[in-house]
Formats: structure tokens, sequence, C-alpha cells
């Protein structure tokens, strides 16, 4: 009897849970087109609208805000943006850029040549550009040189030179909240632990699907993660060290291919060429990758990452320590300063360095997080993060060394010419790559359609979340 | 006879295609040297078997040798082919060596860095060999104090063959690029098979120096004069040339046009099928060409201005209020604003529908009007018969675009609907819809990218699907189902 009401209630169970899961099956939806509406959260260790050591524009916000003369698709080939068509003349030395028309700036003002030009001026007076003039031509921009520029539309994609207005007058320029664009987004509230930018309805190209996208600054990442998990973020940060820690952690990680160039710039000025040889052969990058970024990203002795180039193993990355005490010759290096652009994993990976460099019969001192600008600059030796920018090794090569501060134009047509002028640029030995890192993040369950742009960098204007409108 | 035999395998695995007709370095057309040397081996085999060939033993065992060799010669071609694709790097390759090195003696390293088969080094390197000795290099052991290193690279874009060559204590480099081969294949085991064609592609289309490439692509159209492309901000109309796609007129929008992120659009033929009409967010085109048969005034005339009318979304015999049916098709309302339609349509169906991305008119057998199935903005799939909307089941696959297409197959009438997966590699899969059930009747076919919108052909028989290969690579693929 107890044996026939058990086999029954199996039966009536096995039916429940059958019933049970075609109507999960039947209740599920299908996969739809982005839906408009709600507000993306993302959590970051720093500021959305922070510069860089060289006071360049490196944070998340700035491309949600302005739009340069042209972008970067994901691939990195150069499409247009605010210009529609561009051409060169007198052998890439002068450039005319034609504007869209019927672009306004957040304030309603138009976007023409004039305000185009004034924009490009205001920021070559924070950096060098590789332009001597830049003049209005009617609905168009026309850059001169004396010297060709060949790379210049792929150049024009770059944070430094995104197209701002002035807010209301009175208002400071470097006041984030007076920053004035063109871009999906336009700056509403710019706090000290949140930055709020609102969807710009009118955007040139198109509204974004999200009413708003919130920046909680100043986040360590393990706050990012912890609130990733209990849903209070949508997206958080991944450093490449802490991808592996992520994954085993089951985070929803997207990460790019290793396209940010870790490597050390050093100061010409102090040290001969042949010590500066040395300090090349000196580092140990595989330690680096396998210990400071567990063994994420790839090493490199290249500028460019081979998936670009095909042809960075001519660069030989080991560890040549004989060779770098042979290239000292007994020579006393000075005492060497390193800064470091970042912090974490950063840190540590100098620390590293600095150990290494000893060995080989270098004395560096690690500058201190916290310590002055001036400090950081002036040190000898500098661990750099390089934005690598561009599909073609020519462009890539020209933007990372302008991330280094040259304003080098590089014509490169074939991957011949362009190994021939990375291999005579590292000869002297200014600046020495160790690695190549991918860019990542953690993204919430309610996010779809998450792509990194061509720099890593999550396309949140194209992102939209699983809340219908 | 054997001589024939040979011959007649010669021409079959030319018929197979295993090598384009090409010419070769020395200008002749035919095989790859390998295959050619191999040719010749099995005349001379066939050759001697015919002299004992009498009784009927020795005629099977030629017979099986005449097969085995077929066999063989398949695979041996397949491999020549490979190295045929070879022999042109290889031969650049070697020419620059011999350029920085002259004549002498080098010893060869080959090695791979690429995602070339390890099976095809010794071809390549053969090749190489071949083409050093024939510009004076001999490559030799040990014995050498030159070396030549080639490495086999690639990149993201195309394969690098590097070339380095040590002298004593210089180091020189050279390099040639070999071209990336494309190979894309789809093909189903059972049931329904579909087929695509490409109408279009937005990195085939001539552009003139400097012209950038367009931007996304919302529906395309083929007339009797050309191909009609809507684009966000423009009607792009094209002639087919020998070499390919010619742009032959652009028209832009009004600037002051609304452009959306998920941009959508329809284009619709004339009856006469030589003219259009375009919708877009908040946009209409008509175009119509003229034809004189002197070629003098002919050409296309388009014409935009900014419209909120309805857009043409389902054709035929569809569920009308009231006792009509109409045969014109349905026409909704669309959300400029946003992606999708309000729900509202005219004709009035009699139904309150919900805000829908797709809608398709689906005939049921034996009834006088076609059902309607469109998909919600939540995801869910409908169905709209007899005066009732239904859910419909075993749509958890499907995303939100879909079309009907007139196979002839099973019920006659499917929906072709793409997949809800990843959406960078989209693929389409015909359904039947029995009552209120979605069943898949063919096997998924990979698109190569994200289907962003799918309709019907005129001809009903197919659907055309623009398909994003990356943010600037658009094309427009024609899908068949054919019978199993």
């Amino acid at each position: 009897m107890l044996r026939r009401f058990a086999l029954k209630f199996a039966f009536v169970r096995r039916i429940v849970v059958c019933c049970l899961l075609m109507a999960a099956v039947a209740a599920a939806n299908a996969r739809t087109r982005p839906h408009y509406g709600g507000v993306l959260r993302v959590e970051i260790d720093g500021d959305p609208l922070q510069r860089d050591l060289l006071q360049r524009p490196s944070g998340l916000g700035w491309r949600l805000i302005l739009d340069g003369l042209t972008d970067l698709d994901e691939r990195g080939a150069v499409r247009p943006s605010l210009a529609e068509r561009w051409t060169a003349e007198s052998n890439d030395q002068r450039w005319q850029f034609w504007l869209r028309p019927g672009v306004v700036f957040h304030n309603g003002r138009p976007m023409n040549a004039l305000a185009v030009v004034t924009s490009l001026q205001e920021s070559c007076r924070l950096i060098a550009c590789p332009w001597n003039g830049v003049r209005v031509a009617g609905q168009s921009v026309v850059f001169t040189s004396d010297g060709p520029m060949p790379n210049l539309p792929s150049m024009l994609a770059s944070k430094e030179f995104l197209i701002r207005v002035n807010g209301d007058a009175g208002t400071d320029p470097n006041d984030a909240a007076a920053i004035v664009g063109t871009g999906p987004f336009r700056m509403k509230e710019a706090g000290r632990a949140k930055v709020r930018l609102e969807a710009n309805d009118d955007c040139w190209r198109g509204r974004p699907f999200v009413d708003a996208v919130e920046f909680y600054t100043h986040r360590s990442i393990h706050d990012q993660w912890m609130d990733l998990g209990q849903n209070k973020a949508d997206v958080v940060e991944v450093r490449a060290g802490d991808l592996r820690q992520a994954r085993q952690q089951r985070l929803n990680v997207v990460a790019s291919s290793p396209l940010t160039l870790v490597a050390l710039q050093v100061n010409d000025t102090k040290l001969a060429p042949q010590l500066r040889a040395a300090l090349a052969q000196a580092v140990d990058r595989s330690a680096l990758q396998q210990v400071i970024f567990q063994k994420e990203g790839e090493v490199t002795a290249s500028l460019l990452p081979s998936a670009l180039s095909g042809y960075g193993f001519l660069f030989p990355a080991e560890r040549d320590l004989s060779r770098s005490q042979a290239l000292r010759g007994g020579i006393t290096p000075p005492l060497l300063t390193m800064s470091v652009d970042g912090a974490g994993a950063m840190q540590l990976a100098a620390e590293r360095l600095a150990l290494n460099l000893h060995e080989a019969g270098f004395n560096v001192k690690v500058i201190a997080p916290g310590a002055s600008v001036q400090a950081i600059r002036q040190a000898d030796l500098v661990l750099r993060v390089l934005p690598c920018e561009g599909a073609a090794p020519a462009q890539a090569l020209e933007s990372v060394l302008h991330g280094i501060g040259e304003n080098k134009a590089v014509a490169a047509p074939d991957p011949a010419t362009a190994y021939q002028v990375e291999h005579d640029y590292l000869e002297q030995h200014t600046v020495i790559p160790l690695l190549y890192l991918p860019r990542a993040w953690g993204i919430g369950n309610q996010v779809r359609d998450l792509l990194l742009d061509a720099r890593g960098e999550p396309d949140l204007a194209n992102a939209s979340l699983e809340e219908g409108p | 006879m054997t001589k024939s035999r040979a011959r007649l395998m010669e021409a079959r695995i030319d018929g197979v295609g295993y090598w384009p007709a090409k010419k070769d370095r020395g200008g002749r057309n035919g095989p790859p040297r390998l295959v050619t040397i191999f040719l010749k081996h099995i005349k001379v085999k066939g050759t001697m078997s015919a002299g004992r060939n009498s009784t009927g033993r020795d005629s099977t065992r030629l017979a099986l040798r005449w097969f085995s060799g077929v066999v063989l010669a398949l695979g041996l071609g397949g491999y020549a082919h490979a190295a045929s694709s070879w022999e042109r790097p290889a031969e650049q390759l070697a020419e620059q060596v011999a350029k920085v090195l002259g004549a002498g003696q080098v010893q060869l390293a080959v090695s791979n860095r690429s995602t070339i088969a390890a099976a095809e080094l010794s071809a390549i390197r053969k090749l190489l060999v071949q083409d050093l000795k024939a510009r004076g290099i001999a490559v030799s052991g040990a014995e050498s104090a030159n070396q030549v290193r080639v490495t086999l690279s690639e990149n993201a874009r195309e394969r690098l063959w590097v070339a380095e060559i040590v002298e004593g204590s210089q180091r020189r480099v050279v390099m040639v690029r070999a071209d990336r081969e494309a190979a894309v294949s789809s093909n189903s085991e059972t049931g329904m098979v579909l087929k695509k064609k490409l109408v279009w592609s937005s990195n085939e289309t001539m552009l003139a120096p400097m012209q950038s490439p367009g931007g996304a692509v919302l529906a395309a159209l083929e007339t009797t004069p050309g191909l009609v492309v809507l684009e966000q901000e423009d009607v792009i109309i094209y002639a087919m040339t020998a070499a390919g796609w010619r742009e032959e007129k652009r028209v832009p929008f009004d600037a002051r046009h609304t452009v959306a992120r998920d941009g959508r659009g329809v284009l619709v033929a004339t009856p006469d099928g030589a003219g259009f009409t375009a919708y877009t967010a908040g946009t209409a085109c008509r175009g119509s060409h003229a034809s004189s048969l002197d070629g003098q005034g002919s050409g296309w005339t388009v014409y935009c201005h900014e419209s909120d009318d309805p857009w043409p979304v389902a054709m035929g015999n569809v569920v009308a209020d009231g006792a009509a049916p109409t045969a014109a098709g349905l026409k909704a309302f669309y959300n400029s604003g946003r992606n999708f339609f309000t729900g509202v349509v005219t004709p009035a169906i009699g139904l309150d529908l919900p805000p829908f991305y797709s809608m398709a008119a689906y005939p049921r057998a034996g009834a006088a009007q076609a059902a309607l199935v469109l998909s919600g903005i939540d995801g869910k799939v409908q169905i709209a018969e007899a005066g009732a909307l239904k859910q419909v089941s075993g749509t958890r696959d499907w995303g939100s675009d879909f079309a009907a297409v007139r196979s002839g197959c099973g019920a006659g009438e499917q929906v072709l609907a793409s997949s809800s997966g990843e959406a960078l590699k989209d693929s389409l899969r015909a359904y039947d819809i029995t009552r209120q059930e979605a069943v898949a009747v063919s096997a998924p076919l990979e698109m190569g990218g994200t289907v962003t919108a799918l309709w019907t052909a005129p001809d009903g028989a197919s659907v055309l699907a623009v398909v994003r290969e990356s943010s600037v690579g658009y094309e427009v693929d024609r899908v068949t189902a054919l019978c199993p």
C-alpha cells in the first residue's frame, strides 16, 4: 500500500516537474531588438573625465559627451564622425575636412567650422599638435603642416582632439559641468562621488538606448565587484591582472584583445645610449606577465601587438642579464627615479622592474603613489600605459608614438616599412615595450549588446537594458 | 585505352575544380606543378598495366588500381591545391632573399607561427627551395655560413611570410604578404536546406577615392534598372557593371531627418518593378526610372519628404476588419523616436495589437485570409487569426526579425527567423507554424554577422537579409528554402 502510494507520488511529482519545465520554456521570451530606457550604472576606480600624466583625456566619459571629426570602428578603421568626408593634398601636408550639416551642441549652438577650429586650437594649448595651422574654409576645416601627416584622419579620432564648446559665459572651462559637446550624452551632474550623464535626444547619431549613465567614481575594485554581484552596478572594471580571478568568481566578463601597451619610457638626457640598451636587456617581461598580470596579455619587445603587425617575433623579448651587464661595461649609473602611470598592479610592476634593473647594476627608486605631478613627470623612468589605436600598423604606430609624446608621422604602406620604422625607433632605447594587456569589464545580467570599441572601452551609447520601455 | 583513361582522369580532376584555370609562371594554363608531375606518374603506371591486361583478374586489378589512382589523385589534388596557393608568396619571398643575398649557398629553416596546417609546411619548404634554386641560391646543410630563417606568420588581416637573412653578424629582414583565404560553408544534414546568395556588399562597391563607406544599411531592393539601397541618411541607386555595382545616384535626406541608433526602413517596389517607395523614420522617398530608346533623358528621379505615413509590413490577404480582406497588405505606424511599430495598423483588423518589431503574413492552408505573426517588444511572438491574438510557442530561439517565404515545401509557406543567440553571429532558420507552435524545419544557416533586417522579396519565394559584419561592412543576401 505504502509502496503504491510512493509510486503514485513519484509519478505525480514527475508530471508536476515536467509541467513546470514546459511552462518555463513557454514563458521564455525571445531575444529582441534593443530596448529603450533605464539607467546604466557604471562603477570605476577613477573619474570618467580624468586625464593622464600628460594631461590627455583618458576617462570613459569623454567620448560619451564629445565627438571627434573622425572615429574608429570596432576594428580600428577610420570612419566619418563630425566630418563627413575629407581630402588630402600636397603630399598629405594639407587636409580638408567637410563638416556634417545640421549637428548641434548640447546647448543648442550649431556645430560649425569656427567652433571646431576654436576647440582644436584649445586642444593644442595642452598638447603638441602635428599640424602648423588649422583654419575655417566655409563649412570645412583645413589643416596645414610643413611635413606630411599621412595618418591625420586616424589621429583626429583620439580623445585629445574631441570637439567641445565652452558652456555659458563665465563658467570655468576646466569645470566638468561646463563640458558641452555633440555626443550621445550630455552632462547633468558632476559630483565627487557620482557623475550623471543624460541621453541626448537630438544626437546626430541617434538617441542612445538608455536614458542615463551614472558613474560611481573612486570605487575600489573589491567594492565594484561586490556591487555587481548584488545587482547594484551594471558595468565594473576588471583589471588585466584580475581577469583570472574574475572568471573564477563567475563574473560575466567582456575582454578586448591585448591592445594596451605597457612600456618603460626612458628619459634620454641622463643615460647614455649604451646604458639605455642595457636597461632594455635587463627587464624580465615574462616575470611581469606571469606573476603580476597572472599570465594575461602577451609579452612584447615591439611597439605593436603581433595581431596587428605579424612581425613581433623579430624583436627578442627574452631577458639577457649578462648582455645587459656587458653593455653597462662597469659604468656605475646614477640613481634613477621611476614613476608609474596608474596604481595597483602597475605599482607592483614598477617595483618588480626596479628589482630587475638592480640585478643588472642599476639603482632605481620607485616614486610612491601620491607624489607631486612634477615629481612624476620629471622621473628618469616612467612606466606608462599607452593606447594603440588604428587598424593599420602605420596608424597604430603613430598613435603609440603620439602617446609617448612624439609627433612623428609614420608613412608605412606595407609591413616591411612599418617594421623598419619601428626597428629604427626602438634602437634608440628611449621606450622599452614590455607587455600588451587586454581591457576587461564585468557586465551585469540586465545589460544587453555591450560591445567594446577599438580601444577596449565599453560602447555605452549602444548598450541597452533588459527592462522595457 | 589506358592513355585515354589517364586523359579522362586528368580531365575529371580538372573538372572537379581543385585548382583554378590560371596561368602559371610559364604563361600556360593548367594545374599546379605538383599535380602535373603526379599525373605523369599515373600515366606511366597505367601504360605498364595495360601490357598485362589479358585476364579478368588483371582487369579487376586494373580497375582497382584505376580507382585507387583516382582517389589518390583527388587527395593529392587537394594537397597540391594547398601548395599552389602558396606558389606566389614563396616566389616573391625567394625573389627578395635573392636580392639581398645574391647567388650562393644557404641554410634554410622554416617555422610556422600562423594558422597554416603543419601538413602544408613541407610543401611550402619545397616551393621555397625550388624558387631559391631558380635564382642561384642552393639550400645546403650546416656547411654554409649564411642562414635564411623563414617564419610563416600572420596578423588579423593577412598572412605574412618573414625571412631573416643572417650573414655572419649581420641580420637583414624581408617580408611578403600571403593573402588569407576565406572559407565559408554552410550545410544542413536533414530537412529543408537554406541557401544564401550574395546580392550586394558594401566592401565590393566601387567608391571614389577618399570617399568613405556609407552608413548603416536599412533595406535593399532589386528593381529592373538597378539596385536600391536605403541607408540611414541616403537612398543610393547602383547600376550593375562588368566590374561590379557602381553608384549611379545618391539622394541624401534632409539634415533634419531623425537618425536612430537601431535604424530601420522599408523599400517597396512599384507594380512595374521599375520604381520604389522607401520609408524610414520621419522620411519617405519615391523613386522612378525613365528610359528612352536613344538614352537621352533616361535616369532616376528620386523625391524625399518628411513623412509619418504608416509603413507596409505584411503583404497579401490579411485579416481585415469586417468581411472584406485586403490584398494590398497591411500598414503599421512606426515610432520614429524608437525602433518599433506602435501597434496601430491600417486598415484596422479588429484587434488591439501590442507594440511590435516585426510582422509577417502567414497563409494558412484552406483559409481565405493569412494570419499575422508578430514579435512584440516584450520578446513574445504572437499570431493574430480568427479575431484572436495567441502566443506562439517554440519561438525561444527567435530574434526580433522574421519574414515569410513561399517555398512549396511541406506546408508550402514557412517563416524564416533570425536567431536569438549571440548577436555578432546570427543564423536564419525555417519554421512551420502549426496552430500555435513553431516547428523548426531546417538547420540554421550561418549568416556571418548580425542580421539587422529581414523581409520577403517581391517574388515571395525568397527573403532578403541585411547582414552587418562590422560597423562599416554590410551585405545583402538572398536566402531561399530548398525542399529535401
